[in-house]
């Protein structure tokens, strides 16, 4: 069993004050969040730092830790505890906290059993699992059943995790669910204890980005390339929505960047129907023959139009 | 199987072990708000997901409640803005690579 340096993990001397380590604790905390950090690690960091204040913020511990501190190079501290295979992680319900096998060996008994007396004498209802769910765009548009499989935690009275079950359940996602959307499955998560109610299983609908369309709330936007002569002439173009096909009527003088909406054609769900909006772009050929050439410098010679009209104004 | 859920402030209180007082500072700041201010608070589990983000914030950066708004209002302003981020980016892709 590997011996943990807490002292050099919160930066701070082993003779730091009570404040000094609550101080080092926020400062390293705020560094290696998972929620607020970029670095990399972070969360193995923070962890190691959290279970490093959990021990150095509480002055019976600390007491207990710098008695083993002192003897960590005698031969038979290595010995005092056994069984452990090093560097895997406890998970304890409810605190969201994991702790590596140093500190499970010297302080996990007592520290568990104090939970459980603080707020583990009653039943308990069973933690809420969560996971997400990837789904095209395509397959929101009607029920869609889903194998999903999924880590169950099983947990001894202490409150220590024993085992891992690997459940999969058959789920019905309903029609019109949107990117973000919880499905609750009532009882699915970890049990309860005595007798209390186990927890739910959440399903996180995560929407896969689409090759040609958007999503902005219940409307689609798609890109609509077309040719200068379509957006000077007008024309009807046949546009793809999510059930198939449409034609689109393109006015004279269309200009790129313009969008055009097409009712009725985004999502579906319970707030109601959106509407696809066609976003027009001007593409050029990529090259053009002598007589296309010639086309365009007629065209060049009679037009008056000037795009960058605009830098000589004041 | 799926459902909508609702969760009364005793059990919002109970799943996240939290008192009420707290719970009623928290609904104060505009962390979560109920269903309904009117009659009896409900909340839905997209605040029940808030508060349980906003808990493991408060106790795992030692935050007051206030401090923790503040950092819950960032966090869900950068998670909007990757995803304007992430979804402008792909348009532009799309206009460009025509």
């Amino acid at each position: 069993m590997e011996f943990k340096d807490y002292y050099a993990l919160l930066e701070v001397e082993p003779t730091a004050d009570l404040k000094a380590i609550k101080t080092a604790y926020r400062r390293l905390a705020r560094k290696y969040h998972p929620d607020v950090s970029d670095e990399k690690d972070a969360e193995s960091h923070f962890k190691a730092v959290a279970e490093a204040y959990e021990v150095l913020k509480d002055s019976e511990r600390r007491a207990e830790y710098d008695r083993i501190r002192l003897h960590r190079n005698d031969p038979r501290f290595s010995g005092a505890s056994s069984g452990f295979g090093g560097g895997s992680w406890q998970h304890t319900p409810g605190s969201d906290a994991e702790y590596s096998d140093f500190f499970e060996s010297v302080f996990g008994q007592r520290f568990h059993s104090a939970q459980q007396g603080s707020t583990r004498r009653q039943p308990r209802r069973g933690e809420d699992l969560e996971m997400e769910v990837p789904l095209f765009l395509e397959e929101t548009l009607a029920e869609e059943t889903r194998a999903v499989s999924y880590k169950l935690p099983i947990y001894d009275a202490l409150g220590r995790q024993t085992d891992v079950k690997v459940k999969t359940l058959k789920v019905k996602i309903p029609a019109g669910v949107v990117e973000g959307e919880r499905i609750r499955l009532k009882g699915q998560g970890v049990a309860g204890t005595q007798g209390a109610a186990n927890g739910d299983l959440y399903l996180v609908v995560r929407l896969a980005p689409h090759p040609l369309y958007e999503v902005a709330g219940q409307d689609l936007h798609i890109i609509v390339p077309i040719a200068p002569w379509e957006a000077a002439l007008g024309a009807t173009l046949q546009v793809p929505t999510l059930n198939g096909k449409i034609a689109l009527t393109l006015p004279a003088n269309s200009q790129n960047g313009q969008r055009l909406r097409i009712k009725g054609k985004g999502l579906a769900n319970k707030k109601g129907t959106g509407d696809l909006y066609a976003i027009l772009n001007v593409v050029m050929p990529p090259k053009s023959d002598e007589k296309a050439s010639e086309l365009w410098r007629e065209l060049s010679r009679q037009a008056t139009f000037d795009p960058r009209a605009a830098w000589e104004k004041p | 199987m799926t459902e909508l859920t609702r969760f009364t402030v005793t059990e919002l209180c109970q799943t996240l072990e939290i008192s009420q007082g707290d719970l009623y500072e928290i609904v104060g700041l505009g962390v979560i708000s109920p269903i309904d201010t009117e009659t009896v608070w409900l909340f839905d589990y997209q605040a029940l997901c808030a508060l349980r983000r906003a808990r493991r914030l408060q106790t795992e950066l030692d935050l007051e409640w206030a401090g923790t708004a503040m950092a819950l209002t960032l966090l869900e302003k950068i998670d909007r803005l990757e995803h304007d981020n992430a979804q402008l980016r792909r348009q532009l892709d799309r206009l460009l690579q025509v």
